[in-house]
């Protein structure tokens, strides 16, 4: 099976390479000189010249674009004009955000929805499967015409105008918390391992919100597949017939998801790959910090080497995530293993 | 395609508010959404300004109802863009994929290799880089957005165009001499039109989520121009002060265009579905379905016999519409007795099995009567599951034995599964697996149980699911053409190995079959089913020497021919 990955990857790497080209290209459109950006109006013009042949601007679209990839794999990624800091050290700061944010929703995703739907196909029957069946409609009516961005803003006035159970947008810890020793850059972690539990759970009551608006908005793709993919192999007749042998409940459940798991993880994984452009409205709405703000503010000021660092992450991460579902859909697929 | 009259009264309400605000909304609104009065910021939703007033003092209603035109224009525009640019290179794309020339073909595998590309990459941001390199106008807007949403209808109108060329009317015209450009736009496009405009109402929707998108942070539409998303980003801000109204009322504005476009979409998607469905033709008979209403069924033809093995009485089964599919069966079964079941196609032969088994769709169908076995009280089979045929060891399989296992579960844990119900012990379970396969005539058993179900053939996976019945006890083996699609050699055996069964293990069986001559010779008496009744039983010599019936009399000369 690895072996197989393996075969694949060459693909991928050429898939990641066309499409890093295609948004060098475009990024290269952005109006303005880059040279004269970063060095300011009242730079005389020499010295201008002088960083456009450095930054190989006057060479052609190819020659810029090695020389970028070449930058890039030394992990230099240019400067931002804007703040004239190393693109490669504002990701090491926002990209741990981003990731908590990412991770939390797929595993808030797959922690609501899975059992969500295996009780409201399996035990449809009983009261709890009912009430299940009849939010589902419910949740289907909304989360298709909620726009993740206006629904953040009601939940903010809701919970933290309103109600004040939750912070408001302002980052991703309150001003009094301090925040933990680095180690994984994810803050709940980091704290947890410190052991300051109160900004644990500062760290957690910060990030419930954007989550919640994630899970929301984009766990309805997911939980559309897996709700009807169980409901059909739930009436299957090898389900009727596991039961007939008199194999148990949670036996029948186990069966009729494991061949409904296939489809939702390719759904999930498309899901995922939106997600960032999810993040990308959510951490600005919140004040996160992550990359997706990054890449916002980066765009709004038309700062061309944080655009462009951003793109690349994007293609890698989607990539990865494709990379992920194959794998994860070989674990769990004997079918998958053997066709390779 | 919707036609009018096809639309619920709701959804035209829909599209004529949809096109109202979008058409006339700068005109409906009863301020200048263009003219901002300072000393009226951030007031409260009232009577003179319904909606409220936001920062910069506009009338938050106005400024909605002139929006309608911005965000609705830029994403049917982009929409139209798109529609166009994807309809022409999936047609061409799908006309070279089938060309004879190499190089048309790899031009075709390239352009789709790119759309896949684009499709993996999240949209919000490619859309975000587009608007920001090319500048921030409705222009660029739409065009990025008539971009990110092509491939779409590429890879629809190319899947149409590969099936359509495959199809007769394109043989057709091509010897008529028309040059394969000609077809494409005028024979194929025309019949792909459909696919398309199912497609475009979500796209609409889609493309006023981008643009309100894009404008909330920043990189779209620019204030004071009046558009939704802008209007919820400047009210942002306002709502952790607790000045709701300012992003709410754009918002769900908003909402409700997004909600409306997704719904029509569905709809459209819908009625062109039935549609398909309505004029595709002759389907195969399925289960259930299609087998004939009866009108004035006979009575059961013999009375049920309490002291017996197995005995049903009244089976009967209606669909939830009240049509009647089988009526009234009754019959009963001595210990190690095989009874066959024949009849002609759609008389309900593989419904009763399906019945006796409790696999049929329960949503779709009403079933009555009861079951007995021998040491066990009647269970009712009134919308009861299966628990209660394992209760009392009624089991079996229905045609096609590879739907009934689980293609990704080993046959281990099947057995250990069905087992371990049964009161077996860990040590004991791996033995009497390895014995039961054996005993259905698998050689390398204790190889098998570590397969999975997917691996096995056909007949080896009707083996394994006679082994497994026999594991849950079964004593009463009911079989649905236990030999549809095996050939004859296998039919053969695996009818020997079910008389062998019945031998060994004192199974009562109860299969159906349509073919005569291996149910006379595979089974001590014979029920003739017709229109879901029963309408004779009786052993094979006398059914063949003499049969009472006119159903029987005809089954038996069409299976002397």
């Amino acid at each position: 099976m690895f072996r197989s990955i393996l075969r694949r990857l060459p693909v991928l790497l050429l898939q990641l390479v066309a499409i890093s080209f295609l948004t060098f290209s475009i990024v290269r459109m952005l109006p303005g000189d880059p040279a004269r950006m970063q060095l300011g109006p009242l730079a005389p013009e020499e010295t201008v010249e002088k960083l456009r042949s450095e930054l190989m601007l006057d060479r052609s679209i190819f020659e810029q674009y090695f020389a970028y990839l070449k930058k890039a794999f030394t992990g230099d990624l240019g400067a931002s004009y804007v703040n004239g800091t190393q693109v490669s050290d504002d990701i090491a700061a926002k990209l741990p955000a981003t990731v908590e944010l990412l991770l939390c929703t797929l595993l808030s995703i797959a922690l609501v929805f899975i059992p969500w739907s295996v009780v409201s196909v399996a035990y449809d029957y009983r009261l709890p499967g009912r009430v299940l069946n009849a939010a589902s409609r419910v949740y289907g009516f909304l989360a298709g015409a909620l726009p993740d961005f206006f629904l953040a803003l009601i939940l903010i006035f809701i919970f933290f105008y309103l109600l004040g159970w939750l912070p408001g947008p302002e980052g991703r810890l309150g001003i009094l918390d301090i925040e933990p020793p680095k180690v994984t850059g994810l803050l709940i972690v980091d704290s947890l391992i410190a052991g300051d539990m109160e900004v644990a759970g500062s760290a957690f009551s910060h990030l419930l919100l954007p989550v919640v608006t994630l899970t929301f908005v984009y766990g309805a793709p997911i939980f559309k597949m897996l709700l009807s993919s169980m409901d059909r192999n739930w009436h299957s007749d090898q389900v009727q017939f596991a039961r007939l042998l008199g194999i148990g409940r949670a036996s029948q459940v186990f069966f009729a998801f494991k061949v409904s798991a296939g489809p939702t993880i390719v759904m999930a994984g498309v899901v995922a790959s939106y997600l960032l452009g999810g993040a990308v409205l959510i951490e600005s709405i919140f004040n996160l910090n992550g990359l997706g703000q990054y890449a916002v503010q980066s765009v709004i000021s038309a700062d061309y080497a944080p655009i462009q660092a951003f793109v690349l992450i994007a293609v890698v991460y989607v990539m990865l995530v494709y990379l992920i579902v194959d794998t994860v859909i070989a674990l769990i697929d004997p079918r998958v293993r053997a066709s390779r | 395609m919707m036609r009018l009259r096809s639309l619920r009264p709701a959804e035209t309400i829909l599209i004529l508010v949809i096109v109202v605000w979008t058409a006339f909304g700068t005109w409906l609104a009863p301020y200048n959404p263009y003219e901002a009065l300072a000393m009226q910021r951030l007031l409260p939703p009232d009577g003179a300004n319904l909606f409220g007033t936001d920062d910069n003092g506009f009338d938050i209603l106005s400024r909605i109802l002139a929006a309608g035109q911005v965000d609705v224009g830029i994403a049917l525009t982009a929409t139209i863009i798109s529609m166009i640019l994807g309809s022409v290179v999936g047609l061409l794309v799908g006309q070279w994929e089938l060309s004879r020339l190499k190089w048309l073909r790899a031009i075709a595998s390239l352009i789709l290799r790119i759309t896949e590309i684009m499709q993996a990459f999240p949209v919000f941001i490619l859309a975000m880089i587009l608007v920001a390199a090319f500048g921030a106008n409705a222009l660029n807007l739409i065009l990025s957005i008539a971009f990110v949403n092509s491939p779409v209808f590429l890879r629809l109108v190319r899947a149409e165009a590969v099936s359509l060329w495959k199809m007769q009317f394109a043989e057709a015209a091509k010897i008529t001499g028309s040059n394969d450009l000609g077809i494409s736009f005028r024979h194929i496009l025309p019949n792909a039109l459909p696919t398309i405009i199912t497609q475009i109402s979500v796209t609409i929707g889609f493309g006023v989520l981008l643009t309100a998108g894009l404008s909330f942070v920043g990189a779209g539409i620019k204030p004071p121009t009046p558009e939704l998303g802008g209007m919820i980003a400047a009210g942002g801000r306002y709502v952790i002060s607790g000045q709701w109204w300012v992003s709410v009322f754009p918002g769900l504005a908003l909402a409700f265009l997004i909600f409306s476009f997704a719904y029509l979409g569905d709809r459209l998607r819908a009625v062109s579905h039935r549609k398909a469905r309505a004029s595709r033709t002759d389907r195969p008979a399925s289960i259930g379905e299609t087998a004939p209403s009866i009108r004035s069924g006979p009575a059961s033809v013999e009375i049920v016999d309490l002291s017996a093995h197995f005995s049903v009485s009244n089976l009967s089964v209606s669909t939830r519409d009240g049509e009647r599919l089988i009526h009234g069966v009754s019959f009963s079964l001595g210990k190690g007795e095989a009874i066959s079941v024949v009849g002609p196609s759609a008389s309900g032969k593989s419904l009763l099995i399906r019945t006796l088994l409790g696999i049929y769709d329960k949503r779709s169908l009403i079933v009555s009567g009861s079951m007995k076995a021998p040491d066990h009280d009647a269970v009712s089979l009134t919308g009861s599951g299966s628990d209660a045929r394992f209760r009392i060891g009624v089991c079996g399989l229905v045609a096609n034995p590879r739907l009934m296992l689980n293609p990704i579960v080993r046959l281990r844990s099947y057995f250990d599964r069905v087992l371990a119900a049964r009161g077996f012990s860990k040590a004991d379970v791996r033995a009497e697996s390895v014995r039961l396969l054996t005993a259905v005539g698998i050689s390398d058993a204790a190889v098998r149980l570590n397969q999975y179900p997917f691996q096995l053939s056909g007949g080896t996976a009707q083996r394994v699911c006679i082994a497994l019945t026999l594991a849950a006890g079964a004593k009463v083996l009911c079989l649905d053409e236990p030999t549809a699609g095996l050939d004859v050699t296998i039919q053969r055996q695996v009818l020997e190995l079910i008389t062998k069964l019945r031998r060994d293990f004192g199974l009562s069986v109860v299969f159906a079959t349509s073919d005569l001559a291996l149910a006379g010779a595979f089974s001590d008496r014979m029920m003739v089913m017709e229109s879901g009744a029963l309408v004779e039983q009786s052993s094979p010599a006398q059914l063949f020497a003499a049969p009472r019936t006119a159903t029987a009399q005809r089954l038996v000369e069409v299976s002397r021919i």
